[in-house]
């Protein structure tokens, strides 16, 4: 077992109203629950009556994907978390925040209030954000290549972990790097759990290298229980490499769940999905995930060669290279043609999904456990909010009599459930 | 009592971000809701981050709180009162201000407003996003979150279930900013707010004959001796409030509290996206999003 105390860490991903393409035509919410706080506030409540560890919002600063056939995130992560922390008590609450379009200063104080207002709660999921799309937005001409990014990204999340030091009595900043010059102290209160934690976001080897020296928790993309053992094995010895206790950062895998009282009730549900998919959705999301145009993919063939024996250049692949990885690791993995691909995927990007009964659920999220793929799981419900209810109902129980999961919280920080420690000295009064 | 034909002057309160941190501290329920009652009760518009591009007051950055996220705790308890959010475009790029912007005012239902301030004192000196001088990147700054906010209209959430179409996205609206200071591609990700343009304000000492007053809907005083009540902690908060006479009128959208008539931004402008053609099945491209 690879957590503390044995339990699983079970976070939620609340993707808008669902991972699945069409959740929006199934769940019966207003139209714009998806700019609506009080929906959210509502997904949190149901989140903690299943003492779930944290509430996740995946982010990037643009209207990335058309939003004809489904809406997309709207409301900034910060302000949503915000929002539930009213009305939860013990829920951690991790935010992705772009580190290419934000500025150190000002997101150290913005996720440190969050963590004050919510009583230390809070964590900054870092992503250096794929999206060229994005780009436009904040004046580049395109996106700063990866290795960039990345340089980017080590030098942000220094300059913001030595920013949230200050405020628990470390020393002042005195930073003057390659992007970022910064000096003095963050003026904000130390919270409960003294500053937030980091997560980190993507499965590039540049992703888990940082991760492995800083994150507190990784979000990955798994499809494959042996890719998830070796991943997790290497962030960990990343980790030790760095002089860090490997149990100090927890591997979270995304997990898709589809739940039937019966495993034919789940397929049904599942295929409802399916069948409903605006016509060449998913073979174009399956090639842009890949890198190629969707003609280059032919449906009753395997991945062409030029995609399987990649990897590409990775300062000239503009989409994630950790979905990549998972996706092509899949396909040679099980032989699979593009048709048998896209229903193992079925819009799921690179995650690992279960169709099943909610003792399926468990037993998947057991085994992974168990066989040290996982700490724990990011979950994505098809939809919301009952894709969750029935989790929070039906599978949450079972974990809690297999052993793997709580009763109730034993702490209400974050750092404290995820058994982080806070590096010396401690905050004083807070 | 005056009815809603004869002005009333609108009551303004400053709270700087230490006053902020001292309010929404945990374990001060009791003191937050008694605030916020009172708040809707006397208190047209508040002011969140009285302390951001001010030129008088608190030069000690005492500890603080950010704006927006106070001002999602405060909209959460109160059902009246305005929230005017301070930012400094300079360091805070404004798609992420026109963004966070939006975002309150949907979670206020209409009561959000943005306080522009040229400079934050308490923060890292300069800007990572603009080489232009402070004055003009706040003027443009404004320009571009007006036309980010007025980039994705909400009747084009139409959530179809028969065609299978959530939102007609063809009219989603690309920004295209190039000014002075910033070059914003847009459109916003956020839908139109209940205000669609909040109320944009700043302070008299920093905007007086600048390129920010053109652009701006207020100037607020900001001058100690005859300016908004600035409480120096949450007793003297309290105390303000429990003595204010409340103030009239409806529940209503902050730009009408203020005096400002109902946004009706231009629809016009570079589609965001193409237009699926009649007859023909989604083409692959377009129904991946890409563009």
């Amino acid at each position: 077992m690879s957590a503390e105390q044995g339990h699983v860490i079970l976070n939620v991903n609340v993707l808008d109203v669902g991972i699945t393409h069409d959740a929006w035509r199934h769940n019966g919410l207003d139209r714009l629950a998806f700019v609506d706080t009080a929906y959210f506030q509502r997904i949190g409540t149901i989140a903690e009556r299943g003492t779930l560890d944290a509430f996740f919002l995946a982010d990037g600063p643009g209207l990335r994907e058309n939003p004809r056939h489904k809406p997309s995130r709207a409301l900034e992560p910060t302000l949503i978390l915000a929002a539930v922390a009213q009305v939860t008590e013990n829920l951690g609450l991790i935010g992705t925040l772009s580190s290419t379009f934000n500025d150190p200063w000002e997101l150290a104080y913005r996720v440190q209030s969050l963590d004050v207002v919510s009583g230390g709660r809070a964590a900054w999921n870092v992503v250096t954000t794929y999206s060229p799309d994005v780009a436009g937005n904040f004046g580049l001409p395109g996106l700063p290549d990866r290795d960039a990014r990345y340089r980017r990204a080590g030098e942000f999340v220094d300059v913001v972990t030595a920013l949230w030091g200050t405020v628990v009595g470390r020393p002042d900043v005195d930073h003057h790097g390659e992007f970022f010059s910064v000096t003095g102290r963050l003026p904000v209160p130390a919270s409960t759990q003294g500053h937030p934690l980091l997560v980190q976001a993507g499965g590039s080897p540049a992703g888990r290298e940082l991760a492995g020296r800083s994150a507190h928790a990784v979000f990955s993309a798994e499809l494959s229980l042996s890719a998830g053992i070796a991943h997790h094995d290497h962030v960990k010895s990343v980790a030790r490499a760095a002089g860090r206790d490997p149990a100090h950062v927890k591997i979270l895998p995304g997990l898709i769940t589809t739940i039937g009282s019966t495993q034919a009730e789940a397929r049904r549900r599942h295929e409802e999905t399916q069948t409903s998919a605006p016509d060449g959705f998913p073979l174009a999301r399956l090639a842009a995930s890949l890198g190629v145009a969707a003609d280059d993919l032919v449906l009753d063939e395997p991945l062409p060669r030029s995609v399987l024996d990649g990897p590409p250049d990775p300062r000239r692949f503009t989409a994630s290279l950790g979905f990549r990885e998972s996706v092509v690791r899949l396909a040679a993995d099980e032989n699979l043609t593009v048709r048998e691909l896209l229903a193992n995927l079925a819009g799921g990007g690179g995650h690992r999904k279960v169709v099943g009964t909610p003792e399926q659920v468990a037993d998947t999220i057991e085994h992974w456990f168990r066989s040290g793929a996982a700490d724990g799981f990011n979950l994505m419900p098809d939809r919301f909010p009952d894709g969750l209810e029935v989790f929070v109902d039906h599978v949450v129980p079972i974990l809690r009599r297999r052993g793997l999961f709580r009763h109730e919280y034993e702490a209400s920080t974050l750092r404290e459930r995820l058994a982080i420690p806070l590096p010396a000295p401690a905050p004083v009064g807070s | 009592m005056p009815d809603s034909t004869s002005p009333e002057p609108v009551v303004w309160l400053a709270l700087t971000r230490a006053v902020l941190a001292e309010l929404l501290a945990p374990g001060r329920r009791d003191t937050l809701e008694r605030v916020a009652t009172g708040l809707d009760r006397g208190v047209d518009a508040v002011v969140l981050g009285a302390d951001v591009g001010t030129r008088h007051g608190d030069q000690q950055h005492a500890p603080g709180i950010d704006p927006s996220i106070a001002a999602i705790a405060l909209a959460h308890r109160t059902a009246r009162v305005g929230v005017v959010v301070a930012a400094s475009p300079r360091r805070d790029h404004p798609y992420n201000v026109a963004r966070r912007l939006a975002s309150i005012d949907h979670a206020s239902a209409g009561r959000a407003g943005l306080l522009v301030g040229v400079d934050d004192a308490a923060a890292a000196p300069g800007s990572p996003w603009t080489a232009a001088g402070a004055d003009v990147a706040a003027a443009d700054a404004v320009t571009a979150v007006r036309e980010l906010w007025r980039s994705f209209p909400v009747d084009t959430i139409v959530a179809d279930q028969d065609r299978g179409v959530f939102a007609e996205s063809h009219r989603i609206l690309a920004v295209d900013h190039t000014g002075p200071a910033y070059s914003v591609s847009g459109p916003l990700q956020v839908p139109w707010s209940p205000q669609v343009w909040p109320p944009v304000v700043a302070w008299r000492s920093t905007g007086e004959g600048s390129p920010l007053a053109a652009v701006v809907d207020l100037l607020l005083d900001d001058d100690p001796s005859d300016g908004i009540h600035r409480p120096g902690d949450v007793a003297e908060l309290s105390a303000w409030l429990d003595a204010a006479p409340p103030v009239t009128g409806r529940t209503t959208t902050l730009r009408s509290r203020l005096g400002l008539a109902p946004a009706r931004p231009p629809t016009t402008g570079r589609p965001a996206f193409d237009r699926p053609a009649e007859g023909r099945r989604t083409s692959r491209k377009e129904a991946a999003g890409v563009r």
